[in-house]
């Protein structure tokens, strides 16, 4: 029977091996991943809220300016409202929201984020500017009925559910 | 700067091998199984022969085995001794170590269930097209088949499989193991402290072509593979970069690319590995974009492929040698089970090499393929043919790692439990300022929200976005902790503590109210 180590050529496979993996290793790896260039970061941008309270009064007033044409409905603004709408089920989940409550917000912000598209999105700005029709009256209306919504759950996202710690409200959470 | 390359060498060549070792020890089992219950013309017929079949099956049986890449050497040495075609046994070589229960699990589970599901169907492409289009290059591939003797019945048929077991794992599958951790040992002590981890950004255009340059010496189990793609969604890094990862850092290593060079020749493989780049870089450049995290702000690093690197980011100074630091950080490190399974693995090799050098003329086989006349003393006392007991093992194989997952994601409460040590580890770590104590069990506690998740979607079989997110939250939260700790940021590693315990206490109510 014929020893197993007979079969390979240590000294050269690991020549190979080393070059290759050495190669490999220079491509991919940085000397110094830790200096201050390269700092390693989450993005956080600056127009992110702190919590689920600051959230529902950003979209409102936000919301609000755009509606009424107080502030342009530029593409930056548009798609900052956007991004606030996308935050809210992460928001919400960071809050003292309990599931039904939870879920009750993200449903309005879905019905928020498609009202949204409906009054400012690109085929509102495309019809606004082919001069064909605007969008449906109540709009705004209904915009406003989901932010109620949302504002309605901000004091359930502030008190502690279950009774824990008394039920008192959760002053850490608000805080930036 | 040698004594810490030597020293992260040892340090990952360890590491490595402990986690392969309950793999590797099943690869040898199905080898064994394959060899004395199925013999060869069974495998043959278990593998769909030659047809086009062929490579869908060696695709499914290979998702259900437990074994990782280093654990399917054994096995396709097997079907090569079989005269299965080069394209099937490749195709084995390439699927099994993607996916197996335990990880499947864990990948749907992960933000992106989507992702993981289309991961398993590029698997599936990758397989097919790459091993349709070599077989057709190649049709003479299958080896020539001398038949084995069929084994009879009773003591026997038990004690071949040990032998056989044996046997290979004192062969020169050894060697290729060797090579093959080798592969992800060198990267240890070549590649500095941290070195990957601006690499594979979601901007790097580049990302999945340099992960298929780095995935072929790396060497990962499923569970490892899965929990690194988790992290890169985690972080939104490159998409591409992290199918990469999986099709051939998990699917993959030197150990493989070695085996296969010395089968098949230097041409072959080549070709093999052309194929395989060109339809592996196809797939994922194609699914970076439309799986690409939505509501993740794509951090500018990832932590997934720190693994890789040297282990010790600078020299200890002063009393502490890297000798020590490696053993500590071995005690730390390898679970209970992985000591176990070493040990199981190395009694193995010993018992192989034992028969090997008292047994060089195969007497105890041949004694073992002694033909023994049937007897059967009643009617309830069956003698069952070799392929149906190498069924019901094999079977039994996939059973025990189905069964395996109850006990490796337990219940939320349990869950809980771990967490409340972890947590406590961590935070009072953090405050302390002590980085490598709250950087290890921070990672600790972060993958129990992770288990926390798995366990309670295998009990319910679902999992809401809600849960998901209290979940993810905890493991942002202690991902901006880790760094501020690295940072030295003490009022922000304050804030973050207390916000962390406000986060903990809202994903225990979740878990325990709330499912």
């Amino acid at each position: 029977m014929m020893w197993p180590f007979h079969y390979c050529r240590p000294g050269r496979f690991i020549l190979c091996a080393a070059v290759i993996v050495g190669a490999v290793a220079g491509c991919a790896g940085s000397d110094n991943p830790e200096s201050e260039d390269d700092h390693l970061e989450h993005f956080i941008p600056a127009h992110k809220p702190h919590s689920f309270e600051e959230l529902v009064t950003e979209l409102s007033e936000r919301g609000t300016a755009l509606r009424d044409g107080s502030v342009s409905a530029d593409s930056t603004a548009v798609t900052e409202l956007n991004d606030i709408i996308g935050w809210l089920p992460e928001l919400a989940a960071d809050s003292e929201l309990r599931k039904s409550d939870w879920e009750r917000a993200v449903v309005a912000g879905e019905k928020l984020q498609a009202l949204w598209q409906e009054r400012f999105g690109p085929r509102a700005a495309a019809a606004a500017a082919g001069g064909s029709a605007a969008p449906p009256a109540d709009t705004g209306d209904r915009l406003a009925a989901a932010i109620d919504v949302l504002r309605s759950l901000v004091p359930a996202s502030r008190t502690l559910p279950y009774g824990t710690g008394g039920g008192g409200e959760a002053s850490a959470d608000a805080a930036p | 700067m040698a004594e810490t390359m030597f020293w992260g060498f040892t340090l990952r060549f360890v590491q490595s091998l402990a986690q392969a070792s309950p793999f590797i020890l099943c690869g040898f089992l199905v080898a064994a199984i394959l060899r004395r219950f199925f013999g060869y013309a069974e495998t043959r017929r278990l593998f769909g022969g030659t047809g086009r079949r062929s490579l869908l099956r060696a695709w499914i049986i290979g998702m259900l085995l437990p074994v990782c890449s280093l654990g399917v050497i054994p096995v396709i040495r097997e079907m090569r001794r079989a005269g299965l075609k080069g394209g099937t046994i490749l195709a084995f070589a390439m699927a099994a170590p993607l996916f197996n229960p335990l990880s499947l699990l864990y990948g749907l589970t992960l933000s992106e269930p989507v992702a993981i599901l289309s991961f398993a169907a590029c698997s599936l492409v990758i397989v097919t097209i790459v091993g349709m289009t070599w077989d057709r290059m190649y049709p003479d591939s299958a080896g020539q088949v001398v038949e084995l003797k069929p084994v009879s019945w009773g003591i026997r048929r038990m004690l071949a499989v040990g032998t056989s077991a044996a046997r290979e794992a004192s062969s020169v599958c050894l060697v290729y193991i060797g090579i093959g951790l080798g592969g992800v040992a060198l990267l240890g002590a070549l590649i500095p402290s941290g070195g990957l981890q601006h690499a594979f950004n979601s901007d790097n255009l580049l990302a999945p072509l340099l992960m298929s340059a780095l995935a072929v010496p790396v060497y990962a189990t499923p569970m490892l593979a899965m929990s690194q793609l988790g992290m890169m969604f985690q972080h939104a890094n490159s998409i591409g970069a992290a199918f990469v990862l999986l099709a051939l850092g998990a699917g993959m290593n030197l150990g493989l690319v070695t085996w296969m060079y010395r089968q098949y020749g230097l041409r072959r493989s080549l070709v093999w590995f052309i194929l395989l780049e060109v339809v592996v870089l196809g797939l994922a450049y194609g699914v970076d974009q439309p799986l690409f995290p939505k509501d993740i702000e794509p951090a500018n690093h990832t932590h997934a492929f720190d693994i890789y690197c040297q282990p010790f980011f600078r020299t200890p100074g002063g009393r502490v040698s890297l000798a020590a630091l490696t053993l500590e950080k071995l005690k730390r490190d390898v679970f209970i089970y992985e000591w176990h399974s070493l040990r199981l693995l190395l009694l193995l090799i010993g018992a192989g090499s034992v028969l090997r050098l008292t047994d060089r003329r195969n007497r105890l086989e041949r004694w073992i393929e002694i033909e023994v006349p049937q007897t059967e003393s009643g009617r309830l006392d069956l003698v069952l043919p070799p392929p149906v007991i190498g069924c019901i093992w094999l079977a039994a194989l996939v059973a025990i790692s189905v069964v395996g997952c109850y006990a490796y994601y337990p219940t939320a409460d349990e869950v809980l439990q771990e967490m409340y040590i972890a947590r406590g580890e961590a935070l009072s770590a953090s405050l302390a300022g002590d980085k490598t104590h709250s950087s290890y069990w921070i990672d600790i506690y972060s993958e129990w929200s992770r288990k926390m998740e798995v366990g309670v979607y295998l009990r319910n079989w679902q999992l809401s976005d809600y849960h998901r997110w209290k979940a993810r939250l905890l493991r942002e939260q202690l991902e901006f902790l880790e760094h501020e700790v690295a940072d030295e940021e003490q009022q922000e590693v304050r804030r973050l503590v207390a916000k962390i315990e406000q986060t903990h206490r809202r994903l225990k109510i979740a878990f325990t109210n709330e499912l």
